[in-house]
């Protein structure tokens, strides 16, 4: 079962609570991802045409988006005249069943996988954990999930939940590393030793894709370990799982994504491998090369003028960084394989606005995603058109609409709202004691409500032309 | 599922704006390609550049001698090892298993960008791929006259390298293999290789 399917109740506000508890914590998740945050800004403003660059991205990423049968079709057959055997998957079982029938047919048991965050919302690995493959993942932080049985809680940091005692008691108990041991050189050495013997094991390498380059036929795969390197060059079985919106027109296209990419991610100026693959090497004649092309729900996405930009993405995660929702609420909150704010825009369309129902409203809309989005996704936007849309649909809860609708009768009649005023100033005092006896509403759970102004802004407003009047 | 009901699937009715493609990116060239450039940010990512004051050769045997080894060079690289001794062949690119135990690999990038430190692996000058991933440290040989400044230009000449020779792969590798996943805190050698030297040398 996929995990958007396991996923159909979430309940964000409830998930949130649990990681808040731990206060310590929190802080530190919080920290760790304005860190990187400041990195990409400091790398980012090194870059003088950073602007440019974003620009000429998103005009790219619209130009496939509305063309996408015409550059799938050309990919297909540029990728076919590559080398690959060129699949296509409708739906994540769909693509679950290729997967497993090219590893059957191959009689491959022993898997090193790479980032997809694809497979991992088709929810392969379970899938094929369950008829007897091993699938290891391989990128370090998938791998310290995949040993604790947790989902990845960030797209490029995996692990960025767990503190390197989580990990070094996880190692401990799967590799055998000392007790106590955390020192995150030697805990990169133990996996690195037990990962070399699995790749030089594999019979088959499953990988993601980053871009797939409709001119050449190619697709390019970043990553900084070098696992997607090794998991292609050695086994003689290589599968490569996409969705449809990692098309993109030409390898010199390729570079202005790339010089964002890794920027955006963690503030470097490009991953430390970052290779262009035109199907199986021909210097291994044994080898073989598969592509899957995958849809799942983005077809919908792609006929929704309003969200299709959503699919531009490229999983820099810098949306992510600097959401202060998601980084003090951690990507588990989510519910949803790709986390943040642009997890809360996809995810109405991929799962159903009634199983995402609450995820547009996990946002402050102060904009900051769209800010620092490189393909200029303007994800705050997005977020206030779901909302508008689970609102018409009626997915909005009883309270949230009747506070509304007082609120929006009240403002309409000035002396009302005026009366308001004057009342909540005066018994402001009452609530913010309420309030911290015990929080009735969640937004002051974790925080003190400001003391009432003395007067309205209004009345401050008149008195201050007063002031001027009288020079 | 086929190709023609796949890509049915994409067809809208109601097509909304047609945006164009915005065409060739052109850099801002604010500065000629500097391999100064180059090592500073080689530096940066975990690299380092070899300094030549006496010849690069010399500073190559250097590399080599200090190394524990097995130091395996690759095809590309032999002609240009001549003189320099304490190297084996990486031999057939079909055995890559044999790689497992090399120390030192020596390898030849066809070009190398000064803007992310970044050189380009290929299919030609590099047939022996899993070596790039497996030995332990690695050199790289890079003319000294292929450095281009911006990465858009170096990517430009990347895919032109792909035109006319129809590279299987190509890679760009920026520093040696590395992670932050623990805590963020940086780690070199998460898979690949632990180091990375860079060399230009004169062709
Ligand atoms: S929406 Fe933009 S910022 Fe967020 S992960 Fe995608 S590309 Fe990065």
């Amino acid at each position: 079962m996929s995990r958007h399917a396991a996923t159909e109740a979430p309940a964000f506000h409830r998930q949130a609570e649990k990681f808040l508890i731990d206060h310590a914590r929190v802080t530190w998740h919080d920290q760790a991802l304005w860190h990187v945050r400041k990195r990409r800004d400091a790398v980012k403003d090194a870059t003088p045409d950073w602007e440019d660059l974003r620009e000429h991205a998103s005009r790219i990423k619209a130009h496939v988006l509305d063309h996408l049968p015409e550059f799938i079709a050309t990919f297909a057959a540029n990728a076919r005249a590559a080398g690959w055997s060129v699949h296509f998957a409708a739906t994540d079982s769909e693509l679950r069943e290729m997967v497993h029938g090219l590893l059957t047919a191959a009689g491959a048991t022993r898997v090193v996988k790479s980032k997809s965050m694809l497979t991992e919302e088709c929810g392969l690995n379970p899938y094929l954990h369950e008829r007897g493959i091993d699938v290891v993942d391989t990128d370090l932080g998938e791998r310290i999930v995949q040993l604790r049985h947790e989902p990845p809680s960030h797209l490029v940091l995996p692990a960025i939940h767990l503190t390197r005692a989580d990990i070094g008691a996880t190692f401990h108990q799967h590799l055998g590393t000392p007790v106590g041991e955390i020192d995150p050189p030697r805990l990169v050495a133990a996996a690195r030793a037990d990962l070399r013997r699995r790749f030089l094991a594999a019979q088959a390498g499953i990988t993601g894709v980053n871009f797939a380059i409709a001119n050449t036929g190619g697709i390019v795969i970043c990553t900084n370990e070098g696992n997607a390197d090794l998991g292609t060059a050695l086994p003689p079985l290589h599968i490569a799982c996409m969705g449809v919106e990692k098309i993109i027109p030409t390898l010199e296209d390729a570079g202005v994504f790339l010089r964002l990419l890794a920027r955006s991610a963690t503030g470097q100026p490009i991953t430390s491998f970052t290779t262009h693959l035109r199907g199986p090497d021909p210097n291994r004649p044994e080898h073989r090369g598969h592509l899957v092309i995958v849809d799942n729900g983005r077809h919908r996405l792609a006929a929704d003028l309003e969200h299709r930009r959503s699919l531009s993405c490229i999983r820099c995660g810098a949306c992510l960084n600097t959401c202060p929702v998601y980084r003090r609420s951690s990507g588990h909150a989510y519910g949803t394989v790709v986390p943040g704010p642009i997890g809360a825009v996809l995810a109405p369309a991929m799962i159903g606005t009634a199983a995402a129902r609450e995820l547009p409203f996990a946002s402050t809309l102060c904009g900051s995603c769209t800010n620092v989005c490189p393909v200029k996704i303007d994800l705050h936007e997005q977020l206030l058109s779901w909302r508008r849309r689970l609102a018409s649909e009626h997915l909005v809860p009883w309270s949230k609409r009747f506070a509304m609708r007082v609120g929006a009768w009240v403002m309409s009649h000035p002396r009302l709202f005026a009366a308001a005023g004057w009342l909540a100033r005066r018994s402001w005092w009452l609530v913010r004691w309420r309030s911290r006896i015990n929080p009735a509403w969640p937004w002051l759970k974790h925080r003190d409500l400001p003391p009432a102004p003395a007067c309205s802004f209004r009345a401050a407003w008149a008195k201050r032309q007063q002031g001027k009047d009288r020079g | 599922m086929d190709e023609a009901a796949f890509i049915a699937r994409f067809q809208q009715t109601e097509r909304g704006e047609q945006a164009a493609h915005p065409g060739p990116y052109v850099p801002r060239q604010t500065k000629a390609a500097d391999w100064r450039d180059f090592a500073a940010v080689l530096n940066t990512v975990g690299g380092s550049l070899l300094s030549g004051d006496n010849g690069w050769r010399t500073a190559v045997q250097g590399v080599i001698d200090f190394d524990a080894g097995p130091v395996i060079a690759v095809a590309a690289a032999q002609p240009l090892l001549a003189g320099v001794t304490g190297w084996g062949p990486a031999g057939d690119p079909a055995l890559p298993l044999s790689w497992e135990t090399v120390g030192l690999g020596i390898l030849v990038a066809e070009l190398a960008c000064a803007e992310n430190a970044a050189v380009l692996l290929s299919s030609r000058s590099l047939p022996e791929r899993g070596l790039a991933f497996l030995a332990q440290r690695l050199l790289v040989l890079v003319p000294r006259d292929r450095l281009v400044a911006d990465f858009i230009t170096a990517q430009n000449q990347a895919a032109a390298l792909l035109q006319a020779h129809s590279d299987h792969h190509l890679t760009w590798m920026s520093g040696p293999s590395k992670t932050a996943d623990i805590e963020q805190c940086l780690v070199i050698g998460a898979h690949g290789a632990r180091s990375l030297i860079v060399a230009a040398y004169d062709p």
